[in-house]
């Protein structure tokens, strides 16, 4: 039938076009990870190429040599991006909801009240400030986890918008009249049906998390401090390390090892480690999107 | 009276208040409290005297940034690629967000839907490497083999301020479109799907559906995310514009904004006053036009509305 | 409205706790620290915290320890190494120094210093080196260890390494043998004209000169060699001779030198990408991908070079002897913060590991037998124990040019034998500058600074690496400068350096 075939020429269409964006997304990606086997001498004088000429898998045996440490780190970001994540979908919906009821009272201030922490910040000092000296964070855990990253005026104000357009009020009301009160419907209807929403929210917030470099820049430092690098901290630091000593700042010959680091073919080593976790992890959170996905799409 | 039914209603949502507790707690922490060091903008600070102590010196810490005559191009570029980025941003993902929710063959969709969150991976960093394997003047991908076999000259692209806030734009559209098309995905996914078949079986077409019944689902997302990214509409991103351009002065033109100005200007005189002055200038300027955009959105339609 | 009154509720909570937390007494980290010192210091050791900068030591711990048995003793005080890594060091050093950490030591490049003093960050040592400051009153007599001041303010104490440089160009030897050059012809810049040109015929891939668009490896910073008074915003083109401050941009010098190497850029010698391109120098030597740069000499250069590239090199110097300039004695300083609790025992401390060659081994190298073995005694040059090498060592932080006194120390394998005497030699043969110790006040310069800054960054960086062509872009670009305030900077200047040539006398 004429319908079928319409359809049939729409997914190929559509399938063609998407299938176009994803190879746009990924060649960047392949590069990196192209020029992070690729012998050390070609790149410098060639620039990058999807096709090397020689391989090499120098830059991943320097870093593998740190190995321990690059464990720990890892270990320190799955840690601070779960507890994190957790933390801050809850902190964000318990916000939300009250603020998704028309009816709250002094909502509009409230909601004011979170939407400004958006648009004025005082600094890194004053902030610094405060966490160091009087809440002690410095060189903890913590320091990793509280700053700015465990509660965000975004999520909250997108999740919500969602709660408000996409859960309908009749629901609710007939959930009240039920007897329900407030905090069963938050658990027993909101949540699930604002499934796709937190799951969206959450890997954002999980994404932050893995990414921050920031907060281990600020308040690490020195021994302790070390033992606590997010591994965002830890390759940052190496390639800062490998770049000192290629300057020539250390006096004299301290071997011949020096003369072979592979100083960029080693910088995209690093990018490469540092994203593939997050490959390897994402098709088991696809589970639980699609499941949201889904489960949003059958109503009441 | 208004104030007394307010307060009385206020002791039946108590369960909200209470969950809402402990997140305004943190807003409180970490972003109210250090708001006090806004000041330091205002102040000549010494750390012996303690901000507290420190003079005030009024505005003197903003004249830096009238006093040259790159004001003006910083602040047209930093408005305008802000609003380009919105818009670009807006139509390409809500664009990838249909297709993708049209998609039947679940394994694409699921590669799709991964594909799109992999650029928040990429730091800004490898991000300008990337960029400069393809435009480098003599390495380059683009020179070396676009170019090369349509038999064209080299073009030098760090030295042409014209072509970059095409770069930009798409650089930016790269990394970042993935955040709002997961969100609208989010949204479309809760329309009603019998709205969909009651339009089949009147006939309409793929394009009616998605005019008529998609687009105006999803106008609270829009402009929820755009009241949210207009108060940023006087801040840039640092990395893009000072990195993936290989801070490149002949560039300029082009792609110097407000935060790299700061930045450069300040990189040698460490003065925290300025650095200051000009977080409080960017966010001034957001500030006063979220709450115009906010108070246009509220006349429309009061629902939409922030706040 | 509501609204208003919530707001007006919650500034005041702001208010109120910003007073308590933002003051410069806030709740102290080291309280336990400050309560068990004595008031006269006399029966619990004060522990110095010092501040460096390099790759995290895994046995720190251990020599601290071991420096705590000498200061114990010697002072009745202790040392706390901090060790910040290279790519957090600038930003934490800030904020430490802003908030109450405890922190007694650091050290800073003299640009990095002038913001630190002028927002009360630093303490004047004057007065405690006039005290405790015995070995550096040794070293550097009692002028020049006050050298670092601002109208008298100190702000730090110089640390031993070379001072003033010579422009050189570092050529690789294997390519000057392939094709028979003969260096000795070269005598300027030009002079290598000839010499890229050939080469350049044999090897049409090689880059000849590196370059880059600003910064200490740019060419025409690299060839300059008079003194930039800090910022090249007004600089000396004569500077043992004449204190005439004037226009850098604006002199015949940067014309002529900018064509020429614009000149070698459109010949192919410069690459092209010069300006953008984001791999080091070294990394290019390594690859074999480049001839030469144009860099500064001191003793112990060559084999800097040689050790991190694998390749060897010819060097020929463009300046016979090496001028003192302002910026001379305020490359690295160590400087006292202010949070330090005991200033006069840090002080003390300094001055110790000035004059100690114990401390300045243990800090450097480590504990002998343990983290290296002496190879040769009379010339006191070390290495690695039988069976360590750098990356399982337990303390080797191999950074002796940001140490207080690496002259007394030893010296690592490899080294010329009498290095230190020849760094010794090249600093006293040095001329020195007229301004010489002079440190530029720039803080009423702050807005045009700013300007002027984005203008050299945006008009500076093809000129300085030779990527532009100076005669479209030095007329903007001076322009720009003047537009942006370059003569109220220089005539600042002037009078600054004018007044303190005054007092020096």
């Amino acid at each position: 039938m004429s319908n079928s075939m319409r359809e049939k020429r729409y997914q190929v269409m559509i399938n063609f076009i998407l299938i176009l964006i994803t190879i746009i997304i990924i060649l960047p990606f392949l590069l990196v990870f192209m020029s992070s086997i690729t012998e050390e001498k070609l790149l410098v004088r060639n620039g990058y190429s999807f096709f090397p000429e020689e391989f090499s898998l120098y830059a991943y045996k320097y870093i593998i040599k740190q190995g321990e440490k690059i464990l720990h780190a890892y270990g320190v970001t799955v840690f601070i991006t779960i507890v994190g994540t957790f933390v801050n979908l809850a902190m964000s919906s318990m916000i939300a909801y009250p603020l998704s009821i028309r009816t709250l009272p002094f909502r509009r201030a409230i909601t004011f009240y979170v939407f400004f922490t958006m648009l004025f910040s005082g600094g890194l000092v004053p902030t610094y400030m405060m966490y160091v000296n009087s809440f002690h964070i410095k060189n903890t855990i913590w320091a990793l986890i509280v700053p700015n990253l465990l509660l965000g005026a975004n999520n909250v104000l997108m999740i919500r918008s969602y709660f408000m357009t996409n859960i309908p009020s009749a629901l609710l009301e007939a959930a009240k009249i039920d007897g329900a009160g407030y905090l069963k419907i938050f658990t027993s209807l909101v949540l699930p049906l604002g499934k796709p929403i937190m799951v969206t929210m959450g890997l954002f917030s999980g994404l932050a998390y893995w990414n921050d470099w920031t907060n281990g820049l600020y308040y690490l430092s020195g021994n302790e401090g070390q033992k606590l690098y997010s591994i965002q901290n830890l390759l940052n630091q190496m390639i800062n390390d490998i770049q000192y000593l290629s300057s020539g700042k250390l006096a004299g010959n301290i071997g011949s090892e020096v003369a072979k680091l592979p100083t960029t073919s080693v910088r995209m080593a690093i990018a490469f480690i540092a994203m593939v976790p997050l490959f390897i992890i994402y098709p088991f959170l696809q589970k639980y999107f699609a499941e949201g996905i889904t489960l949003g799409a059958v109503k009441g | 009276m208004k104030k007394k039914s307010q307060w009385k209603t206020v002791k039946g949502y108590w369960p909200l208040y209470l969950m809402m507790l402990p997140g305004l707690l943190y807003f409180f922490i970490n972003n109210y409290i250090p708001m006090a060091g806004i000041v330091i903008a205002f102040k000549k600070v010494n750390f012996s005297k303690g901000i507290l102590k420190s003079p005030w010196v009024g505005i003197k810490n903003f004249s830096f940034l009238f006093a040259s005559r790159d004001a003006w191009i910083i602040t047209r570029n930093t408005l305008l690629y802000n609003v380009a980025f919105i818009i670009v941003n807006m139509v390409v993902g809500i664009a990838i967000a249909i297709l993708i929710c049209d998609v039947r063959n679940s394994k694409l969709k699921k590669i799709y839907q991964s594909a799109i969150l992999l650029p928040f991976l990429m730091s800004m960093v490898i991000l300008s490497y990337i960029v400069y394997a393809f435009l480098s003047t003599e390495n380059g991908l683009i020179n070396n083999t676009i170019l090369a076999a349509l038999n064209k000259d080299p073009v030098p692209w760090y030295q042409e301020p014209k072509y970059w806030p095409a770069i930009l734009i798409f650089a930016n559209c790269w990394k970042g479109v993935g955040y709002g098309c997961l969100i609208y995905i989010a949204s479309i996914v809760g329309i009603d799907p019998s709205y969909y078949e009651a339009a089949r079986l009147d006939g309409a077409t793929k394009w009616q559906e998605i005019t008529k019944i998609t687009l105006p689902a999803l106008i609270p997302t829009v402009v929820t995310l755009l009241l949210l990214n207009i108060g940023r509409i006087f801040y840039a991103d640092f990395g893009l514009f000072y990195q993936v351009p290989m801070n490149s002065g002949v560039l300029f033109p082009t792609t110097n904004v407000i935060d790299t100005y700061v930045y450069r200007a300040l990189i040698e005189q460490g003065n925290i006053s300025m650095s200051s002055a000009a977080g409080v200038y960017q966010s001034l300027i957001g500030f006063f036009t979220v709450l115009l955009s906010n108070w246009i959105v509220r006349r429309v339609d009061r629902d939409q509305a922030l706040f | 409205m509501k609204k208003r009154s919530i707001v007006a509720i919650i500034a005041g909570i702001m208010m109120i706790s910003a007073m308590g937390g933002c003051g410069g007494n806030g709740i102290k980290e080291n309280s336990s620290a400050a309560a068990t010192d004595a008031v006269d210091g006399k029966d619990e050791p004060y522990t110095v915290t010092m501040l460096l900068r390099g790759e995290q030591q895994p046995d720190e711990e251990r020599i601290e320890k071991a420096m705590n048995k000498i200061l114990e003793k010697e002072l009745n005080a202790k040392i706390d190494i901090v060790m910040l890594p290279w790519s957090n060091a600038t930003q934490q050093l800030q904020l430490m120094l802003s908030g109450d950490e405890k922190l007694d030591l650091f050290y800073a490049t003299g640009e990095e210093s002038v913001p630190y003093v002028n927002s009360g960050q630093v303490l004047d040592m004057s007065e405690y080196l006039d005290k405790y400051g015995d070995n550096l009153k040794e070293i550097y007599g009692e002028d020049v260890m006050k050298i670092n001041n601002i109208e008298g303010y100190v702000y730090g104490t110089p640390v031993q390494i070379e001072r003033g440089s010579i422009p050189a160009i570092f050529l690789r030897k294997d390519i000057l043998e392939k094709y028979d050059i003969d260096v000795s012809k070269i005598k300027e810049p030009k002079d290598m004209d000839a010499v890229f040109e050939k080469v350049k015929v044999g090897e049409p891939d090689m880059t000849m000169l590196y370059s880059t668009n600003g910064g200490n490896l740019a060419p025409v910073n690299r060839l300059f060699g008079g003194d930039d008074l800090t910022d090249h915003f007004g600089v000396l083109m004569d500077p043992v001779n004449d204190a005439k401050v004037e226009n850098f941009y604006e002199t015949q010098w940067f014309k002529d030198t900018t064509k020429m190497l614009y000149d070698w850029t459109k010949k192919g010698y410069i690459s092209k990408d010069a300006a953008t391109n984001p791999d080091d120098w070294t990394s290019m030597m390594k690859a074999g991908n480049l001839f030469s740069i144009i860099t500064i000499y001191h003793p112990g250069s060559i084999v800097e070079f040689e050790s991190t590239t694998n390749q060897e090199f010819e060097c020929i110097t463009f300046q016979d002897d090496p001028v003192i300039t302002s910026s001379s004695y305020n490359e690295i300083v160590f400087s006292l913060a202010r949070n330090s609790e005991n200033p006069d025992k840090a002080i003390e401390v300094l001055d110790y590991i000035y004059g100690s060659p114990e401390l300045m081994n243990l800090l450097n190298w480590g504990e002998e037998g343990t983290d290296y073995v002496i190879e040769d005694k009379e010339n006191g040059i070390i290495n690695y124990p039988e069976g360590k090498n750098a990356d399982s060592v337990g303390y080797s932080m191999n950074s002796g040019w940001e140490l207080p006194n690496q002259f007394i120390a030893y010296k690592w394998h490899g080294s010329e034998p009498d290095l230190w005497e020849q760094l010794e030699d090249f600093n006293n043969n040095a001329k020195e500058s007229k301004a010489a110790g002079f440190t530029f006040d720039n803080t009423e310069y702050a807005d045009q600074l700013s300007a002027l800054n984005n203008v050299v960054s945006q008009y500076g960086g093809s000129l300085l690496s030779g990527t532009g062509d100076p005669d479209t872009y030095i007329s903007k670009f001076l322009k720009a400068l003047k537009d942006a305030g370059i003569d109220d900077v220089i005539d600042g200047k002037k009078k600054q350096l004018d007044i303190w040539i005054e007092k020096q006398k």
